[in-house]
């Protein structure tokens, strides 16, 4: 269903901020990498997403970056995550638990009712 | 062979197709175009030209020493067009290509006719600017409302001269896309700044010259779209009318005859009697119309909405319909013509001896719908519409005691049996009672019979020295040689050998009159 394949989207789109953060918290980490990562769970399409997202977060003071030659192409850009950095994804963590177990718990609970209401309904 | 050479991407060195480095060029120069609203935008770009160098490193080590068009559409398609990227834009969601903004108002001289304000409105508003011409237009009738409205527009409101705001007037939002397209169509097209415009004299005159010359030709557009306009207002019109007349019973007047309560096509039936001649006649008036509606359709949108001229095919199947419309008219009116040749009459004599010597002559109903309606003892069949015609009465001197009344009815037709038949139909009502004479002022004929141009003659032989009244209408009805001296103005009548004149003549010739008598 074409509408349900672009929920889904806006949804990835959403929490796409956090799993970059996220992806750079545990270590360092270069574009590529964390690219790798994001296609893997298909948070992302494109590769160009990734960039505005990095500048952005960098220019917010929550992640910082140092450059690193490689002996096999250019020079990299690595990504670490700063303590404001941990202090916004744990904000951002607890703000998705919150909202994992909200939404969990609305539709296991428009589930019943559904249910409930049919059997009111053959019962009369 | 292709044309390659030596690019720095990202720091490093490639050998490039000469399409293929084209191609890369111009998708950095949308992807910039697409962040540039976006804080530190050269650092995102110089990332993504980072990642690039990095893809294209990978085609090299596969063996490809020279990059291609192939090697960058796929870098492309892995990085993501911008309207790809807009979609996971969280801070900028307006920004969606083709999504309109609020936009601002602009004077848009590329489609101007003056200076642009109709076009800037229109742009903004999305319509085609002959419509805020025409409201501008219709303005001005009211005290040049819309001459003021203008000038102050013209004042306040800037020139969009950027393709951002350009963009901007059409409240199209700023993107890859819509700056990309602007661009294709604005082709070699830069605009000069006005400000310098009156700095010489020279320059000046020929602003004032441009702005007439500009003004005149807006006017005759102007008026040219307004007469096309009209002339769509005016078919529109036109068949609102033929259906309203066709459906709507009312009374007409057709010439010399009243018709009662009837539609258009019951009054054509009556106009164009006979079935052959009537087919003649509506078909005739069908192709006209459709070639007349047809021309003046097209040419009030060509007018009007600036559409192209026709094709040659299209104008000839116009004419031949014309031409074959006037064709069946002439032969309907031919025919017309011969279906009325021959005249026939009835006549119908009576006498009523006289009992004093004066008459009344009184007129019949006096309401008019009265007129359609049978006397009592008519032998008129019911459920018929009835046209009314004029009577022509006369009135003339018979030496003897008796009045004489004769009715003649005429009609024509193809045939003089037809004719004697559709004289016979003429009914009409009077009534005579000594001295009393009611007529009707006009006779009435079936509708079905249709015109056959049936005539009612009603003679008076009134006796000489008969003291003569006559009401108002049939006054008007009579022949204007049998009354003397003016005497069909009014007043009281005496019938004489040589006409009916004035009983009582203006005061002071009577006074000299009856002295000598």
């Amino acid at each position: 269903m074409e509408k349900a394949y672009s929920t889904i989207a806006q949804m990835r789109k959403g929490v796409l901020e956090m799993c970059v953060v996220a992806a750079i918290s545990s270590r360092e980490a270069y574009a590529s990498d964390i690219l790798e990562r994001l296609k893997n769970s298909h948070l992302i399409v494109v590769e160009g997403t990734l960039y505005p997202i990095l500048t952005r977060l960098k220019n917010e003071g929550f992640l910082s970056y140092r450059w690193e030659e490689s002996n096999s192409g250019p020079p990299r850009k690595y990504y670490s995550i700063t303590p404001e950095g941990t202090a916004f994804l744990s904000e951002l963590r607890s703000g998705w638990d919150e909202l994992v177990n909200a939404v969990s718990a609305l539709i296991a609970v428009n589930n019943q009712t559904e249910t409930t209401e049919t059997v009111n309904t053959s019962e009369i | 062979m292709k044309k390659n050479f030596s690019v720095n991407i990202g720091g490093r060195i490639f050998n490039i197709d000469d399409d293929a480095y084209e191609s890369l060029n111009n998708y950095l120069a949308r992807l910039r175009n697409f962040f540039a609203t976006e804080q530190g935008y050269q650092e995102i770009i110089a990332d993504i030209e980072m990642r690039i160098a990095e893809l294209l490193d990978l085609q090299k080590e596969n063996g490809n020493p020279i990059i291609t068009l192939k090697h960058i559409e796929d870098v492309i398609a892995n990085m993501g067009e911008p309207d790809q990227l807009s979609d996971s834009e969280t801070e900028r969601p307006q920004s969606a290509p083709g999504i309109k903004t609020r936009g601002k108002l602009y004077r848009d001289r590329d489609n101007r006719q003056i200076a642009g304000v109709a076009a800037g409105i229109a742009a903004w508003f999305g319509i085609d600017p002959v419509w805020v011409r025409l409201i501008f237009a219709a303005f001005t009738l009211f005290y040049a409302v819309g001459i003021i409205v203008y000038v102050v527009l013209w004042l306040i409101l800037p020139v969009a001269q950027t393709t951002s705001e350009k963009l901007e007037m059409q409240r199209q939002s700023i993107n890859i896309n819509t700056l990309r397209n602007e661009l294709a169509s604005a082709g070699t097209g830069i605009q000069k700044t006005g400000s310098s415009l009156l700095h010489s004299i020279g320059t000046f005159i020929r602003f004032v010259t441009e702005v007439v010359a500009r003004v005149f030709t807006f006017l005759f557009h102007l008026i040219g779209r307004l007469a096309g306009l009209a002339m769509l207002v005016g078919v529109i019109f036109m068949f609102i009318g033929i259906s309203a007349a066709s459906l709507v019973r009312e009374e007409m007047n057709m010439g010399d005859y009243q018709l009662d309560t009837t539609t258009l096509i019951h009054a054509l039936q009556w106009l164009v009697p006979g079935p052959d001649v009537r087919w003649l006649a509506y078909i005739a008036i069908f192709l006209f119309l459709i070639a007349v509606t047809g021309l003046l359709i097209y040419t009030g949108l060509r007018l009007l909405l600036k559409w192209p001229p026709l094709r040659w095919q299209v104008v000839i199947v116009f004419v031949l319909l014309l031409v074959a419309g006037i064709l069946t008219g002439v032969g309907a009116i031919f025919q017309y013509a011969r279906s009325t040749e021959r005249v026939a009459s009835v006549t119908k004599r009576q006498s009523i001896v006289m009992k004093a010597n004066h008459l009344h002559l009184a007129s019949g109903p006096n309401e008019y719908k009265q007129y359609f309606m049978p006397l009592a003892g008519d032998t008129i069949p019911g459920n018929v519409n009835y046209a009314l015609g004029e009577i022509n009465l006369s009135l003339r001197p018979v030496p003897a005691d008796s009045l004489f009344v004769t009715f003649i009815n005429s009609a024509s037709a193809w045939q003089e049996s037809q004719a004697t038949g559709y004289a016979g139909n003429i009914s009409y009502r009077y009534n005579l009672q000594d001295t009393l004479v009611t007529l009707n002022p006009y006779f009435m004929i079936p509708q079905t019979d249709g015109m056959r141009y049936q005539k009612l003659d009603v003679i008076i032989g009134i006796p000489i020295n008969t003291i003569v009244e006559i009401d108002e209408p049939l006054r008007w009805r009579a022949n204007y040689s049998d009354f003397i001296e003016n005497s069909r103005d009014g007043g009281t009548l005496i019938m004489t050998t040589s006409g009916l004149k004035l009983k009582n003549p203006p005061v002071a010739e009577s006074d000299t009159l009856v002295q000598t008598n």
